[in-house]
């Protein structure tokens, strides 16, 4: 009833995520909230161009803004001249779907399941707002509503399950995102790496399952936004303790209690044998 | 608390507000243990979640129980533990102003002392061996094994209410995510100690030897006096002393 199948995760579907071709326009942002019948939300002041500045319950898709120091080259009569600039890198980010959803894992609800496309969707009639996903993403993604319950991208799997693209992915004018199968995708990105290409989302940590399906690559140029944004180890070592504990505990307490038991038994059989005994001396005597 | 009563050769151990107080424990730490383990292992007890929730799930229409036992599960963990709080808090007010609290007595012996009780005790509740005369004649009201047993239990609950506490008030309070999962590790490392607790409990006092301890809680309180001769002599001697 809570159990939840992850698909392999070169079957479904997934995302290559390419920065270096995006230009912040934020219609990825738009078209989710558009597609969701997602509400506005109060827009804030901060130090960036990140508005809101993180997921809300209504943002289920937001372009951060890094700035970093990006290493550009000046070609003049003298020859290429290598110089470090501050440059602004807009990272389109999401719910990345992972491989082995540790928020699916958590939820004692059964609310999150994984659809045979791949996409980790919350069920909000199922949710209970406990909030264990929320502590368990190591992106930090699932955020509370107004009404206590969960919400995140859902991959458009409604989409996807009708034969479109997601819609953040059909709207990008730029084509930073490319849809595909899984194993296509996962293909793409190791051949980008191979590039010398910084890649995010392949040979992850095993709590998210080793991979996820929202794949970003980009160049030494704004590689700085993938560093920044992402963790570098995909895990929350609170909550990876919790599910060795959750693992060991139930059989160790097993077998404590059938051998605290067989202990109590012969006790008991000692103590009635004893008894026996000494009736039998009284009788004798 | 306790009292020697030479005519019925019988010496209270349990007082009734000492017999209430262990019920409500009981009642109040099993109903807990029971909602916190459907959402801490919502796979193993989901069986429990759907019974609680399906008969609630139909009267509110919903097509989810197992979902609906765990919210269940949720509000009246919180709820339970509420009240097991306040009751906690008054119970330890009157155990420290009356000076009642004597769990810890066997403690004050010297280490060495200490381990070779809890030594003896194991072989005697395990092998069944009998206890050395000097390890007999030196037990105290609850043996060091009690004790050591008390002291985890008192770590498990300062753990789980503490942490049960700040993460209610997490938002109020303003705590970030990250305290917020060190508060939940902590609240499971407290509950696998009261676990513990409550095992060797369980194993100690349904052990045939404490078979007179047991019919006391659950009766009038009262022992035989030569069964305490043996078994908590040092305590003895402190009630016909006069001690409370």
């Amino acid at each position: 009833m809570v159990a939840v199948n992850f698909p392999p995760a070169d079957q479904g579907f997934a995302v290559l995520v390419d920065i270096d071709k995006c230009i912040g326009c934020r219609a990825c942002q738009l078209a989710c909230k558009d597609w969701n019948g997602l509400a506005p939300v109060k827009t804030t002041f901060s130090p960036t161009f990140t508005n809101p500045q993180s997921f809300t319950a209504q943002d289920w898709k937001v372009v951060f803004y890094y700035e970093g120091a990006a290493k550009k080259g000046l070609a003049t009569p003298a020859g290429e001249v290598v110089f470090e600039q501050v440059d602004v890198a807009p990272l389109p980010a999401q719910c990345l779907h992972c491989a082995a959803a540790p928020c699916a894992r958590a939820c004692p609800s059964g609310a999150i399941s994984v659809t045979p496309e791949g996409a980790v969707v919350i069920n909000k009639d199922q949710c209970i707002g406990c909030g264990f996903c929320e502590n368990a993403c190591p992106y930090d993604v699932p955020r509370r509503g107004s009404d206590g319950k969960y919400y995140k991208c859902t991959f458009c799997v409604d989409r996807i399950q009708n034969g479109r693209e997601p819609a953040c992915v059909e709207v990008c004018p730029t084509g930073v995102f490319t849809f595909g199968p899984a194993s296509q995708i996962v293909q793409m990105a190791q051949s980008e790496a191979a590039k010398g290409r910084t890649v995010y989302g392949l040979n992850l940590n095993p709590y998210v399952g080793g991979q996820v399906r929202w794949i970003y690559v980009s160049s030494d140029r704004k590689a700085f936004a993938i560093k920044q944004h992402f963790p570098s180890d995909a895990v929350v070592p609170t909550n990876e303790a919790r599910e060795v504990l959750q693992e060991i505990v139930p059989p160790l307490a097993l077998v404590g209690a059938v051998a605290l038991t067989a202990v109590g038994f012969a006790s008991w059989r000692r103590a009635r044998i004893e008894e026996q005994k000494s009736q039998q001396k009284q009788k004798e005597q | 608390m306790s009292s020697v009563n030479s005519e019925k050769e019988e010496v209270e151990v349990a007082s009734m507000g000492y017999r209430i107080s262990h019920q409500i424990n009981l009642v109040l730490i099993t109903l807990l243990a029971i909602t916190g383990s459907m959402l801490l292992f919502p796979g193993l007890m989901s069986w429990l979640s759907y019974a609680v929730g399906a008969p609630l799930a139909a009267f509110l229409g919903s097509p989810y129980p197992t979902s609906v036992g765990e919210e269940l599960a949720r509000t009246s963990h919180r709820f339970l533990a509420d009240v097991w709080g306040v009751f906690l808090i008054v119970y330890a007010i009157y155990l420290l102003v009356f000076r009642r609290i004597r769990v810890f007595d066997a403690l004050r012996k010297p280490l060495g002392d200490q381990i070779r009780e809890a030594r003896a005790l194991a072989d005697h509740y395990i092998l069944g061996k009998p206890l050395p005369d000097d390890v007999a004649s030196s037990l105290e009201r609850h043996n060091i094994l009690v004790a050591y047993m008390t002291v985890v239990l008192v770590v498990g609950i300062v753990l789980l209410s503490a942490s049960g506490v700040l993460m209610v008030y997490s938002t109020y309070l303003g705590l970030t995510e990250g305290s917020y999962r060190l508060l939940l590790l902590l609240h499971d490392l407290g509950f696998y100690l009261v676990l513990l607790f409550i095992f060797a409990h369980l194993f100690a006092v349904l052990h045939p030897s404490n078979r007179p301890l047991l019919v006391a809680m659950f009766s009038y309180g009262r022992i035989p006096l030569e069964w305490a001769r043996r078994h908590m002599p040092r305590y003895l001697r402190h009630v016909k002393g006069g001690g409370s």
